[in-house]
């Protein structure tokens, strides 16, 4: 295996590192947006009702993203995988929790019919949809900030440090963050209901999508204001290729930025962003579901992106000694693990889209569906 | 590093490994048993065979959400809680989770909800299609999970890079084909088939007791005994001997699991029964019956079982050969580029973790003294009672659900349900699956200590540099979860279980 293969390996394994993350965002990002919503959209137990029935045929397939990015970022990237995790297990441990609600809040709601009951689980359900959306947009903030890791001589595990001074400057940036993907979600789950809901809920959801979207604009802008203030990973000579090799690494002011000032054509991917949700608040407004959904997901990928290429080639910069920040340079896994991570990717996406999609059009809309015609209607035991 | 942080995220991890193993095994056997259930609605037409595969979904449902609900901090409690683990093993180790993600997670949790929302909006034979995808998929996702824990018991396919200290993966064949993985996912899956036929099995007996809706649970009763009768079989003799003849950490388990100290004249005994004494290395009022360990675990009468005090004299050496690993790594990872040094390394990089074993008595394993190498060459040895005992109890429960199936089976073979006294045993029957597989993986995971990696990772280095306090907080934390979505679940099942499949047409 020569230089340059490798190099092509290390690349795709940003790529497909986002890719997973974005499969993430796309499914579960509604679900998790709807559960959210839920009390704010579902005011009464029937309309609650009708806001999980659109997503619970395909919930336990969407959040199955999470364990597959977790497995693909483990894979790809160990040691980031050892160090992000480690460095931030309290947030790490909100988003599981949240997410472990969510199977106990679908698989037990329908178990026993009583209105009481079902509250507690709807409770549930937003619960688990809030903590991991901001425990997520928390972390992506954190991937800017740096954690206060080195490597040490042949100690196996990451050293982490007392946070230095700059930590608390991170805090506005961090919360921004959090809500604004707690926004996105939202957004995507609104645009979601618009393809299934009808009458007050159909007209609520219109309203909430409008007004996340003007959320999710004015904390992109904000985000971006912030990060222009804030110390990012400078690597003078800028041998992107090779960041740490290059000995002059340092964190100015502003720097996390640098990509886009030096390539400007990569702007499309955070105008892409926000055209998106802007895309998506006017189709609120016109009431178009398909059009809403696809500007919330360009928006979602957009953000991913934009994130993504503002830190390239860094992945876990290291806020106490810039020299072991992790870059997809030297966090690659090796490249016989890499190649079987790529042939699986491509033998089995396809195939997983193929049956998703399946599934998706067998299932169609509940209430809408065929039962009516088969004169069966399905009731709660079936569940 | 915090030290005292390492046994409360042991504790953890054994807590939520175990909790999970609660669930997973009943949904995995159901999944099973309702893709044959269904099979059998779809080859007769007989309504009382969907009927059946309706109701048995529904406590499926409940296990099934735990199961996941519990999954979910496994996989990222390796980068978590154990983060020189995931930076070392992630190369490999994280391999076959990524796969089993991609694979088989995703198959199975996306027809999950086509398996319950479908019965109408499918044909029957694409809703059975639907059923058996579901089955496969947590099988295999099974299948990838051991071939990942079988890398820890026995890490092939791999090499140590000396100057990033990091595993890389070498052969993937030899990593799906590792031979533990093999016997261990056969004899695994086969206890999840048992623990779901055992639980089909315990509340039919408990409605034919009874004496409600007799024709479903008659039928249901003969399928989970057939069913479990073969499960029991496979989990038996396909069982796990012959992991054992691998690597020398599986050895050791094996030779704890015996209590066995002495290398004696082959063929070796079987211990019935005996208290281990620890300190001075014996087995006390032992009841022997000669020949059997020799047959069951070298398939033979000539080849001697190795004891423990033979292992632990060849840890010393073992420990004696990684330090020249150790030595030739530091080398090497200051910068020093020389062929031989290499070949050094690469020569006894198989003992490398022996090395860093004495880490616990020096920070640089190269000044270790004497007395340093024999204590960490005591190390090597797990405790041995917990594996003494928990081997005899599996195993114990093993032949006694092997009795109850063949009970079973016969009875409803000749048509002969009525006898209240099997449907007494088949129902409180209903622990022994659960009670062979907490005990199975306690002597899987706790007899592979001291290691994380065998061999290569001692678990004391694997841990995340975490406060013991903060580590504590998480488990409480976890077992309150746990405590309150289990008895929330479990109350489900049981209340689904009295209401019976009379509430599905209700």
């Amino acid at each position: 295996m020569n230089g340059i293969d490798y190099d092509l390996l290390r690349l795709g394994a940003w790529a497909l590192a986002g890719l997973s993350l974005f499969g993430f965002a796309l499914t579960a990002g509604f679900d998790l947006g709807i559960g959210t919503l839920l009390p704010v959209l579902g005011r009464s137990d029937a309309e609650r009702g009708r806001l999980i029935e659109t997503i619970e045929g395909h919930w336990e397939g969407n959040q199955t993203w999470f364990v597959v990015a977790g497995g693909l970022l483990f894979a790809l990237w160990p040691p980031v995988y050892a160090v992000l995790l480690s460095g931030l297990t309290p947030l790490l441990l909100v988003a599981l929790f949240g997410l472990m609600l969510r199977p106990a809040g679908f698989g037990f709601r329908h178990q026993i019919d009583d209105p009481r009951w079902r509250r507690l689980w709807d409770g549930v359900l937003c619960a688990g949809g809030v903590l991991p959306a901001l425990a997520f947009g928390a972390l992506l903030a954190r991937l800017f900030a740096g954690l206060p890791f080195r490597h040490e001589g042949d100690a196996l595990q990451p050293v982490f440090e007392a946070a230095p001074a700059h930590a608390a400057a991170w805090l506005p940036f961090t919360v921004v963050c959090a809500v604004l993907v707690l926004a996105l979600f939202a957004q995507h789950g609104a645009a979601r209901l618009l393809f299934s809901v009808r009458g007050v809920l159909r007209w609520r959801a219109r309203r909430m999508l409008g007004w996340s979207a003007i959320a999710v604009l004015a904390l992109s802008v904000a985000a971006v204001v912030l990060l222009a203030t804030l110390p990012g990973l400078h690597a003078a000579g800028s041998d992107w290729q090779q960041p740490l090799a290059a000995t002059q690494l340092s964190f100015v002011n502003g720097a996390w930025l640098d990509r886009y000032a030096a390539h400007p054509l990569l702007l499309t991917l955070p105008a892409l962003a926000l055209a998106g949700t802007l895309v998506a608040g006017l189709a609120a407004w016109r009431d178009r579901a398909l059009t809403a959904f696809l500007g919330s997901t360009v928006a979602l990928a957009g953000t991913l992106a934009s994130a993504g290429v503002a830190l390239f080639p860094f992945v876990l910069p290291s806020s106490l000694d810039p020299a072991a920040s992790l870059s997809l340079w030297n966090a690659a896994a090796s490249p016989l693990t890499l190649m079987w991570l790529y042939a699986a990717a491509a033998v089995l996406l396809p195939v997983v889209i193929l049956y998703t999609a399946w599934a998706y059009a067998k299932l169609g809309e509940p209430g809408t569906g065929p039962e009516s015609g088969r004169g069966e209607a399905r009731t709660p035991q079936e569940y | 590093m915090t030290p005292d942080a390492v046994d409360p995220a042991r504790l953890q991890f054994a807590f939520t490994a175990m909790a999970h193993f609660l669930f997973v095994p009943l949904s995995l056997g159901l999944a099973v048993l309702l893709a044959i259930m269904e099979s059998v609605f779809v080859m007769t037409g007989k309504a009382v065979y969907r009927e059946m595969t309706q109701f048995w979904a529904r406590p499926f449902a409940i296990s099934f959400a735990l199961g996941v609900a519990t999954g979910l901090p496994l996989e990222y409690q390796f980068g978590t809680h154990w983060a020189a683990f995931a930076r070392f093993g992630g190369d490999v180790f994280g391999l076959p989770l990524a796969l089993e993600g991609l694979m088989a997670f995703l198959l199975e949790s996306t027809f999950i909800g086509l398996f319950f929302l479908g019965w109408q909006r499918l044909g029957r034979l694409q809703h059975l299609g639907v059923t058996w995808l579901l089955a496969i998929g947590s099988n295999l996702s099974a299948f990838w999970i051991l071939i990942a824990n079988a890398w820890m018991q026995h890490p092939v396919g791999a090499r140590l890079n000396p100057e990033t200290l990091r595993m890389e993966l070498s052969s993937f064949a030899e990593l799906v084909f590792n031979p533990v993985a093999q016997v261990k996912f056969v004899h695994t899956v086969a206890a999840c088939y048992v623990t779901g036929a055992s639980f089909v099995l315990a509340v039919s007996a408990w409605y034919l007791l009874r004496g409600r809706v007799r024709a479903l649970a008659r039928r249901s009763f003969a399928i989970a005994a057939a069913f479990g009768l073969a499960a029991v079989l496979s989990v038996i003799t396909l069982g796990d001997e012959s992991g054992y003849e691998l690597g020398n950490v599986q050895k050791v388990k094996l030779a704890a699991i015996e209590s066995m100290w002495e290398t004696g004249p082959p063929p070796a005994p079987f211990t019935l029964f005996g208290i281990p004494d620890e300190q001075a290395m014996r087995t006390d009022h032992a009841v022997r019956v000669p020949w059997l360990l020799g047959l069951i675990a070298t398939r033979s009468i000539d080849r001697p079982v190795t004891g423990l005090k033979e292992l632990i004299a060849g840890s010393e050496t073992r420990i004696r050969r990684g330090l020249i690993a150790y030595e030739a790594g530091e080398r090497l990872r200051a910068g020093e580029r020389d062929a031989q040094l290499r070949a050094q390394f690469e020569r006894h990089a198989g003992d490398y973790g022996y090395a860093l074993l004495l880490k616990r008595y020096v920070r640089d394993p190269r000044q270790a003294g004497e007395a340093d190498i024999a204590r960490a060459a005591r190390d090597t040895v797990p405790r041995v009672w917990p594996l003494f005992w928990g081997f005899r109890i599996m195993v114990g429960c093993s032949l006694l659900m092997l009795g109850l199936y063949g009970w079973a089976f016969v009875a409803s073979a000749r048509d002969r349900l009525g006898q209240r006294g099997l449907l007494r045993a088949a129902l409180w029957a209903w622990p022994l699956p659960w009670i062979a597989s907490q005990c199975g993986w306690l002597i899987s995971e706790y007899g592979r200590q001291p290691w994380t990696v065998a061999g290569l990772l001692p678990t004391f280095l694997a841990a995340s540099a975490h406060d013991a306090a903060a580590v504590t907080a998480s488990l409480g934390a976890f077992i309150g979860l746990y405590a309150l979505l289990f008895a929330t679940g479990i109350f489900l099942i049981v209340r689904c279980v009295r209401r019976g499949p009379e509430a599905l047409s209700a």
